[in-house]
């Protein structure tokens, strides 16, 4: 007889097929097929672009692609780019996925690790498995899964779910594992996109802690203590790697204050300093009921499309057979917390938001409080069904008056259920034959304990798999719907700046409705240098098209105007009468070759290369440019001057003057020259690698402290 | 008793009740209310609004379009949802249902647009136009007679003013040049449905006497309507009446082939018969040089505005 072997017991069957089964209601996601729309599409493109970057061996601080230049740590720090999993995408794309398809397959191995994050969470928490992997699947069918192809949330809930799983791990058991994991999860969770909804969630989790289990506090930290005690060199290295994964996103929140950068989208008619603050108009329209279309939650299934809330059917009949389960503690801890992060991402609907906004100096930053709804209220929500789900399972009817009580509950509740979805307009007929199942589901249940023939089936393998079912049923049908209503894919490809050749004038050519392409208006900008905005802002349509499209352009003076909008008036008009003058921002650089006596009549745009101007090198964060004039020149490169640029002539540090507003400006001494432009310091790409090691290395020592300590016990199927 | 009471306070549910009890001290439902409806408007809106503004037009009649409909469908049954008192979006609705086939739905959604404005004349025009289609031409005419008693400068301002006509119209450049000579086309419309009705119900007198109020309000196309009263003299055997109306229509428009068929009918019956075989001749020779140009008895159509 063929006698199943130990490693295939071993495999979490239920998991994997759950998996599979998502794989393939997503399938039109995950072949390329449909589309990735909104946000999913620019994250995408940032994730591509910043590897491809990296593995070419230039690490991209800057990109002058985006509006003219500008740097990119901002895009760094949205897609949290140390998490060293962004390697699975370039390990499928050596495989032989395209870049497209090894993205959209890492989007959803990740959102499975997230979501097995959260099965050992409700694992830890209801201590029921059974229970928790219906969590596990009511989550996994949930409409979350619609936001990978919609929105860039999954870089934000993947890390929390982890993050709170090793944490209620280590306060129960304190293992190195445990302690990596935590210091892993926090690493990728205070690099990634704003960490303040995180603060907000964790914060608002410590107050109620303590309020809830203020006698379990002393065991904790004691048992924190013993740990540190027995374990001080991975203690301290945990605790200090924490603290430096606090500085990338400190240096962006200074960056962002420093006056340099603007991001007109987002700040529309904000006061403050720092670009991410958030105007009232934002903050209000970005609550929960403002983002979050709730009105498919029974019916209207078949105009279902990515991002409308939804969770599987059955979640409603648990949560109605539940309403007779007894509270308990961590019942009421889980509802209080999802009730106050619910009433912060409903904004300013409530007092509390309005309190936040006074005494917490960050809530002026989020903009989006209804990822709060996604990566919290919903989760801690499907945590609470799984609790009453573990009481239900407990549920035994040893006497057969017993057995016939739980039988009417069960009757009842799914009749009313029915009647409240035929009193729904369009409800889909998998959310009937749930029903139906759930109903046969229970009532057999009820009567396992008096008959062995039942309770033979209601195995703990028997009990996942008809989860899957019951739960599956109806996304099947609906993820149908969801994947009929979808756009059909576009490329997903963008060249890289990185690429090979060097282009000096940047397209220009009209659009179909006869615009022109450079005229973007300052307030269109999503994110840009601030003096972009104001010329953009500033000058007329066509003269900056006009102008812009060089990339170079030579002058023979300079006149320093301290005040922009005078700097404005004067740079459009020179440049229509060709008056050759860079106009700069301080007296300081006018002085430096005096200008010069002989000057031409016009400045020269530079339209290729030439015996006095050549680009011998580039990279996406530097450029060397050898020239050869006879006389002293002003060398004006439009990309948009930062004050991190240097510039060295010859080898000599040269100052880079901010010129025509928003570019960059250098003077070049007579005769054979060569320039050389970097934005930042080799110690800065040094930090940044030295980063990206340093979260690879913690991923590491978790993986082999989990070998060592060996997790098995974790998952079983 | 108090173990009943604790039994019932520790269960699951009680959870569920103290937090939406909170919630309603707490949150302000109506900020949340207005939030919801205007994201799930902006969501459910069509694509455009045009298909619905240009109906009516004769050429081209762009009624036709299922899959716009639909988008009107869906996106008015939300107005209705949220703003229950909005009379233009029923208005739109019954509209919408009509194109899409679901006339017991569109009659309902336009006698309640109706009931909640009746100042406006498009509303009990449109249900006149339905039953005129279905041949009930009593109903048709109860709703024609309701239509053409509203005041057109209050229609005027109801359209300019009511939020969904704005939503609709958004964009439509120089709207007092269109919506004015479209409701004197409506008016005119009315009235010659009327009076086809009337004529139906072989209410000759009423058919004639609201021709002479077509013509005397200086409604579009007088011949018509004078065609009209000469067709019910016609059937009253007043012959010299008759004759009298459809001489007016032929002078207006001396290619009017239908009057000439009509008063070749009058003159024939007068015992003219020489003179009514050439005017019929005329007649023939008209409608096969295609001069037969009036609208037919069956065209009618739904309009916004």
């Amino acid at each position: 007889m063929f006698k199943k072997p130990a490693a295939l017991k071993q495999i979490p069957w239920p998991f994997l097929l759950s998996f599979l089964l998502w794989v393939f209601m997503f399938r039109g996601f995950l072949s390329g097929e449909l589309s990735l729309v909104l946000d999913a599409v620019q994250y995408a493109l940032s994730i591509k672009f910043y590897l491809v970057n990296l593995f070419h061996g230039v690490y991209p601080l800057w990109d002058p692609d985006w509006y003219y230049g500008i740097p990119w740590e901002f895009f760094l720090r949205r897609i949290g780019n140390y998490n060293p999993l962004y390697f699975v995408i370039f390990l499928l794309n050596k495989l032989g996925l395209s870049w497209h398809g090894a993205y959209l397959w890492f989007l959803a191995v990740y959102y499975f690790l997230g979501m097995v994050g959260f099965y050992l969470l409700a694992k830890r928490l209801v201590k029921d498995e059974r229970a928790a992997f219906l969590g596990f699947l009511l989550l996994l069918f949930s409409s979350l899964s619609t936001m990978l192809f919609f929105s860039y949330i999954q870089l934000i809930f993947v890390p929390y779910f982890w993050f709170f799983y090793f944490l209620v791990a280590f306060t129960q058991e304190p293992k190195q594992v445990h302690a990596w994991g935590l210091t892993f999860s926090s690493m990728v969770i205070l690099t990634t996109y704003i960490p303040f909804y995180f603060i907000t969630i964790f914060v608002t989790f410590l107050i109620l802690f303590v309020f809830f289990y203020m006698k379990s506090l002393r065991t904790i930290f004691s048992r924190y203590g013993q740990f540190a005690g027995k374990n001080r060199f991975v203690a301290f290295l945990c605790c200090l790697f924490i603290l430096l994964s606090l500085i990338p996103g400190y240096r962006l929140y200074k960056d962002a204050a420093s006056g340099e950068l603007a991001l007109p989208a987002r700040q529309q008619e904000a006061q403050g300093g720092n670009i991410f603050t958030v105007s009232e108009r934002n903050i209000a329209g970005g609550d929960i009921t403002s983002q979050v279309y709730f009105d498919k939650l029974f019916s209207g299934h078949d105009e279902m499309e990515l991002g409308v809330a939804y969770v599987p059917v059955f979640a409603y009949l648990v949560l109605l057979l539940g309403l007779g389960t007894t509270l308990n503690k961590k019942m009421v801890f889980m509802a209080v917390w999802a009730f106050i992060i619910l009433l912060i991402g409903l904004t300013t609907t409530t007092p509390l938001y309005d309190f936040l906004m006074e005494h917490v100096f960050y809530f002026k930053y989020i903009r989006q409080s209804y990822y709060f709804f996604w990566v919290l209220v919903l989760p801690v929500f499907i945590l609470l069904l799984s609790e009453q789900f573990r009481q239900l399972l407990a549920f035994e009817a040893h006497r057969r008056k017993d057995a016939v009580l739980a039988g009417l509950y069960v009757f009842l509740i799914h009749a009313v259920f029915a009647v409240f979805l035929f009193l729904q307009k369009g409800v889909s007929i998998t959310s009937y034959a749930t029903v139906f199942l759930s109903f046969v589901w229970c009532s057999l249940y009820v009567r396992r304990t008096a008959n062995a023939g039942l309770e033979k089936f209601f195995s703990p393998r028997n009990l996942l798999i008809s989860l899957i079912i019951l739960v599956g049923i109806q996304p099947l049908q609906t993820y149908l719907f969801v994947s009929r209503n979808a756009f059909h894919a576009v490329a997903l490809e963008k060249e890289m700046p990185a690429s090979l050749t060097f282009e000096y004038q940047r397209a220009y050519h009209k659009s179909e409705e006869g615009e022109n392409k450079f005229s973007i208006k300052g307030r269109q900008l999503y994110y840009s240098t601030r003096w972009l905005y104001v010329l953009l802002n500033g000058v007329d349509d066509d003269m900056f098209s006009e102008y812009a499209r060089y990339k170079f352009i030579v002058y023979d003076k300079t006149k320093a105007v301290e005040d922009d909008r005078v700097a404005l008036k004067e740079f459009e008009r020179s440049w229509r009468d060709r008056e050759n003058i860079a106009y700069i921002e301080s007296a300081e650089g006018v002085d430096h070759f005096s200008g010069s006596a002989n000057a031409s009549l016009e400045p020269q745009p530079i339209e290729g290369e030439s015996g006095q101007f050549k680009v011998s090198d580039f990279d996406l964060n530097g450029i060397k440019i050898e020239t050869g004039y006879n006389k002293p020149k002003f060398l004006v490169y439009n990309d948009n001057y930062h004050s991190d640029w240097q510039a060295f002539v010859n080898g000599q540090r040269t100052p880079v003057r901010r010129t025509n507003i928003s570019f960059k400006g250098v003077w070049l001494p007579e005769g054979k020259n060569t320039l050389v432009l970097r934005f930042r310091s080799p110690i800065d790409y040094g930090i940044e690698y030295f980063y990206v090691g340093l979260f690879s290395l913690t991923f590491l020592l978790l993986i082999i402290a989990a070998i060592k300590e060996n997790p098995s016990y974790e998952i079983s199927g | 008793m108090k173990s009943a009471v604790k039994f019932i306070l520790t269960r699951g549910a009680v959870l569920y009740l103290a937090l939406f009890g909170a919630s309603l001290l707490i949150v302000d439902y109506k900020v949340i209310r207005e939030r919801v409806i205007i994201r799930t408007l902006n969501h459910n809106m069509p694509g455009g609004f045009t298909h619905l503004i240009r109906l009516g037009e004769r050429e081209p009649n762009t009624a036709a379009d299922k899959e716009m409909f639909e988008q009107y469908e869906r996106y008015y049954e939300k107005v209705v949802q949220f703003l229950p008192q909005l009379a233009d979006a029923h208005g739109f609705l019954g509209i919408s249902y009509y194109y899409l086939g679901k006339e017991k739905k569109a009659i309902a959604s336009l006698e309640k647009a109706a009931v909640l404005n009746p100042y406006f004349f498009w509303f009990p025009y449109n249900l006149g136009v339905i039953y005129y289609k279905k041949g009930d031409h009593e109903k048709a005419v109860k709703y024609f007679e309701m239509a053409r008693k509203k005041n057109p400068e209050m229609a005027m301002l109801i359209i300019t003013k009511s939020i969904e006509y704005q939503r609709a119209l958004t964009g439509v450049v120089n709207l007092g040049e269109i919506i004015l000579p479209r409701l004197k086309a409506g008016y005119s419309e009315c009235h010659r449905l009327l009076i086809l009705s009337y004529l139906a119900l072989k209410d000759y007198g009423k058919a004639i006497a609201l021709a002479n109020e077509a013509v005397s309000i200086g409604l579009n196309s007088q011949e018509m309507f004078y065609y009209y009263a000469g067709v019910a003299s016609y059937h009253l055997e007043d012959y010299q009446k008759s004759i009298y109306f459809l001489q007016q229509a032929i002078e207006i428009d001396p290619d009017y082939a239908e009057a000439y068929y009509f008063l070749s009918l009058n003159l024939k019956a007068a015992g003219k018969d020489e003179m009514a075989a050439q005017v019929l001749a005329k007649a023939v020779t008209l409608q096969q040089q295609g001069h037969e140009k009036k609208p037919k008895e069956e065209e009618a159509y739904l309009r916004a505005i």
